[in-house]
């Protein structure tokens, strides 16, 4: 129930759509496809890349174990030669950017501001939620037992 | 900024146990957050979109305003069923955050149909199907390397040899616990 509410402003926007231009206007699954694909690559690259980090945690209770370090490097390595190979197999995971690199660096800006937003769109949900409970009367929830 | 502060005041001015503010600063929080909205706004619908050159939009913008306010709904409507559904008598505050996940809406809707100085409406319908593109991206990635991150501490555990067991307290040892525990156990009468 809470996912469909959650997906829900986006399945009203393509049955808005859907019902108004009779199919989905404005989606080239092409593209699209490029940038959940790149989003996918550079999430991950990124994410494990601060897993790496919280290992240096991890490892101070196990007298700093070497084996899950070097896998988890591989792992973050495995992301960015992925990332790397795909982008230069040629146009499929190329955007609008000449190289490689330039795509790479792009990947890495567009995760920030996307991350960004999201960011903000949480902290303006959870914060209205927060305040909407804050701005109602006090409640007593335990009600105390007289004798 | 000015959103996320005007949300703070709004919040910590009203029934809160601790770091409660005056009433006053609820007032100076609904402005703020007014004011970051129509900001937000006036930067699709006015003369305020960010631009690199003149005419030209930041490419930047297209992806964090749409993501922005699509999410802002998506939450909004996700927090409000779940107010209704964990929550007791939460009625008044689900209410409220269908609002604002309709007022999220409708701005969608306006920015898919009705065109800004610089912004168009299919412009905004291309960015907004890409925001989702790369959402959905963020997560299936992000669930990924946390898949791999625990599976690389799973290997890492389960290669560990089993802890070496000890012999079982000698009779000795036990009494000399016991006596320990009678000298600790009990107290004063109340």
């Amino acid at each position: 129930m809470m996912i469909l509410a959650f997906l829900l402003p986006p399945l009203l926007v393509l049955a808005i759509d859907m019902t108004f231009y009779g199919g989905f206007k404005g989606i080239d699954s092409g593209v699209s496809f490029t940038r959940f694909a790149n989003a996918t690559l550079t999430a991950y690259t990124l994410c494990s890349l601060f897993l790496l980090g919280n290992l240096f945690f991890y490892g101070e209770s196990r007298n700093r174990p070497w084996a899950p370090l070097v896998g988890m490097i591989m792992a973050t390595a495995l992301g960015v030669l992925a990332t790397v190979f795909l982008i230069g197999q040629g146009p499929m995971l190329l955007e609008d950017n000449g190289s490689v690199r330039s795509q790479a660096i792009y990947n890495i800006i567009h995760m920030f501001v996307s991350s960004g937003a999201v960011l903000v769109a949480v902290s303006v949900a959870l914060g209205v939620t927060f305040s909407a409970i804050t701005s109602q009367k006090p409640r007593n929830d335990f009600e105390l037992e007289e004798e | 900024m000015l959103i996320i502060l005007g949300i703070y005041l709004i919040s910590f001015s009203g029934n809160v146990p601790v770091g409660k503010l005056p009433r006053s600063d609820r007032k100076i929080g609904v402005l703020m957050a007014g004011i970051g909205f129509v900001w937000l706004a006036g930067m699709h619908w006015w003369v305020l979109t960010p631009q690199l050159v003149p005419n030209e939009v930041n490419p930047y913008w297209y992806v964090f305003w749409p993501t922005f306010i699509l999410l802002t709904s998506c939450l909004a409507s996700c927090s409000a069923v779940t107010l209704l559904m964990i929550g007791e008598q939460r009625k008044a505050e689900a209410n409220t955050m269908f609002i604002v996940s309709g007022l999220s809406f409708t701005v969608l809707l306006l920015g898919l149909n009705v065109d800004g100085p610089l912004v168009t409406g299919d412009e905004f319908r291309e960015h907004l199907w890409l925001a989702v593109a790369d959402l959905a991206g963020i997560v299936v990635g992000s669930v990924l390397s946390i898949l791999v991150f625990a599976l690389v501490i799973y290997l890492y555990e389960r290669s560990l040899p089993e802890p070496k067991s000890i012999t079982p307290p000698t009779e000795s040892e036990l009494k000399q616990v016991s006596s320990l525990i009678a000298a600790h156990l009990g107290g004063e009468e109340e």
